[in-house]
């Protein structure tokens, strides 16, 4: 971390009639780096990608991606950019293969070029076989891997990726999972739209959760842990007390639960001893991504 | 542009919609021109014969005759508007436009290019229209003059602008409908309301400013027995004085009439078309025609360019999200 920042969001607004789909929202994402942009339906994740990647215009605020201003720019960043929407969508008269093509043509890339990226990246995604098959008989899966093929068919700098894991098996998310890790292996910057936590918090090392179109939160998971809890219990059971110099204390049956800032069990251990109780049990729990992302919803 | 113009050109011509009602539409016009060509064949016989005098030359554009045009009308005006009423909808509601938009591309390339590819099969119909009609002349043994080859190409201008016209109003129903079936509704209902209501919103107001036709024509004057002193009788000379003013008022009468009801057929394409294909040859189709068409040429062309105007502007200010 600490590299450069690729994407630059400054107090970024997009209206629809009355309703504010984004407020003032402020972000910036470093190159390289794999960030997950968590929040609930319609909280305006899908707005912030269609404003980056210069589809919609917005009512006011900047976004400049690899120093480009998005804004007077939108066509030199969809040269840098790919984008895979959710529920992505093709011409279902065309082959798979056609349909990469077709987009590829805007790049223009020598056809027997594109033609080669085109079986790779069909390839990569796993759905060769299917490669002139008519798009129309594709299932949701096959289109969100040919979704995510046409993302990468620039070798873009940035990838977004708008929930894309929805409507794929377990075993196609997983293909997608490895995937990500595998461009970000590349060297390149992925941002990465979804609800499902325990999938960002695999691939991601960063963080941000909006709601009600303001980001709420961001940092790497890490970070966000800024309460622990230790479990403690002895024998004879603990006389809670002793434990209040360290945090807020509570009783669940026979163990003590103390919510501290950082990670003392040494501490506590040693407090234990030196009062002259046996120690049954001594763990630290942090809080899982859900809880964080609800937690900080609620306070919403 | 170009790109997207070769796909929806490619879209169109392999459509089955696009091939279905075309082929309607070219069955329609080939049993038309097959007999327009006779008749016109005998016609031009007769005049080359001598039987006929210069002013009663008759036009290559009889080959199409009354069927023929009637058969573009109708089948022509659906075909622009099935080719158009889902351009975007469609991308809409498939996901597509937004896959599309995401690629380094214009909107304003998107639209041109699918008006472009649309207009260029559009061609291919007129082209086949008046390949269909050559080659009918050229198997009944006649060989079309330069002259008649450039009345042929004006038709067929005409025709692509009429074309032009309702796939033009279709496009415009697609940028502004929230999906292709209210799209299909708004393209049939404007289609209906430029092909038959305005004409007859014309017809009704122009009655309604004009009024009501002069009175009836004066009494003709007994007929005295002696037929050589009839013409200078005072009771027929008061009656040929009221009669001439009769023939003046009715003339007016026309003349404001046919002004009202032309007004309003200008923002007919039907109405438009008609008119300008009757210009073309001697015969007429539509009663009180004047010569003067110009109206009828800015309305032609006036309306197509506004509908993909407003079509323009609406899909560039479109928010796909």
């Amino acid at each position: 971390m600490g590299g450069t920042s690729l994407i630059e969001v400054e107090n970024l607004t997009k209206v629809y009639g009355d309703f504010k789909a984004l407020d003032g929202l402020s972000l910036t994402i470093e190159e390289n780096e794999v960030f997950g942009y968590l929040g609930p339906n319609g909280a305006g994740k899908t707005t912030t990608i269609g404003l980056m990647m210069g589809m919609l215009q917005p009512t006011s605020g900047s976004i400049r991606i690899a120093g480009i201003d998005v804004e007077k720019n939108p066509l030199e960043i969809k040269k840098i950019c790919g984008y895979l929407p959710e529920n992505v969508g093709f011409y279902n008269n065309m082959t798979a293969k056609q349909n990469l093509l077709y987009f590829s043509e805007f790049y223009r890339f020598p056809r027997e070029e594109a033609i080669k990226t085109i079986d790779a990246l069909l390839e990569l995604v796993g759905i060769a076989d299917a490669a002139n098959k008519k798009v129309g008989e594709f299932s949701k899966g096959m289109k969100q891997r040919l979704g995510l093929a046409q993302a990468l068919l620039n070798d873009p700098e940035i990838v977004f990726l708008d929930e894309p894991t929805s409507g794929l098996d377990p075993q196609g998310a997983a293909d997608f999972r490895k995937i990500i890790r595998d461009l970000k292996k590349e060297g390149k910057t992925i941002f990465f739209s979804s609800h499902i936590l325990s999938e960002v918090k695999e691939v991601c090392e960063t963080v941000g959760i909006i709601n009600r179109g303001r980001l709420i939160a961001k940092g790497r998971i890490k970070e966000f842990n800024q309460t622990v809890t230790i479990v403690v219990e002895t024998e004879p059971p603990i006389n809670t007390s002793i434990l209040e110099p360290f945090g807020k204390v509570k009783v669940r049956d026979s163990q003590a639960i103390v919510e501290v800032q950082k990670d003392c069990r040494l501490e506590i251990s040693k407090t234990l001893i030196e009062e002259g109780y046996l120690i049954k049990e001594l763990h630290l729990v942090e809080p899982s991504l859900e809880e964080i992302y609800l937690k900080l919803v609620e306070e919403e | 542009m170009l790109i997207v113009a070769k796909k929806e050109f490619t879209d169109q011509i392999t459509s089955k919609r696009f091939i279905s009602v075309l082929a309607i539409m070219l069955i329609f016009s080939a049993v038309s021109i097959y007999q327009g060509a006779d008749e016109f064949i005998k016609q031009y016989k007769m005049f080359e014969s001598g039987s006929l005098g210069e002013e009663s030359k008759p036009s290559i554009i009889r080959i199409f005759g009354f069927f023929g045009s009637a058969g573009i009308l109708t089948f022509g005006g659906i075909l622009g508007l099935l080719m158009g009423f889902d351009l975007i909808t469609r991308e809409k509601e498939t996901g597509s436009l937004k896959t599309l938009l995401s690629h380094p591309v214009f909107r304003d390339q998107i639209i041109n290019g699918k008006a472009l590819g649309a207009f260029a099969a559009l061609c291919i119909v007129v082209a086949l229209t008046i390949v269909i009609a050559l080659g009918m002349l050229t198997m009944k043994g006649f060989i079309p003059t330069l002259d008649d080859l450039v009345a042929i190409l004006k038709f067929g201008l005409i025709t692509l602008a009429y074309l032009f016209t309702f796939f033009s109003i279709a496009l415009f129903s697609s940028t502004i409908a929230k999906n292709s079936s209210s799209s299909l509704l708004i393209a049939f209902g404007i289609f209906l309301v430029l092909s038959i209501a305005i004409p007859m919103l014309g017809s009704f107001v122009a009655q309604a400013v004009v009024g009501s036709p002069p009175e009836i024509e004066p009494p003709m004057p007994p007929v005295s027995e002696n037929p050589e002193n009839l013409e200078k009788s005072p009771e027929w000379q008061e009656y040929r004085k009221k009669m001439q003013e009769y023939e003046q008022k009715m003339n007016e009468y026309y003349d404001r009439l046919r002004a009202v009801q032309e007004l309003f057929g200008i923002f007919s394409p039907s109405t438009n078309y008609i008119t300008l294909v009757s210009s073309l040859s001697e015969r007429t189709f539509m009663p009180f025609q004047t010569k003067d068409v110009t109206k009828n040429v800015v309305g032609f062309v006036v309306l197509p360019i506004v509908f993909f105007a407003i079509s323009y502007i609406k899909f560039l200010r479109m928010e796909v999200t």
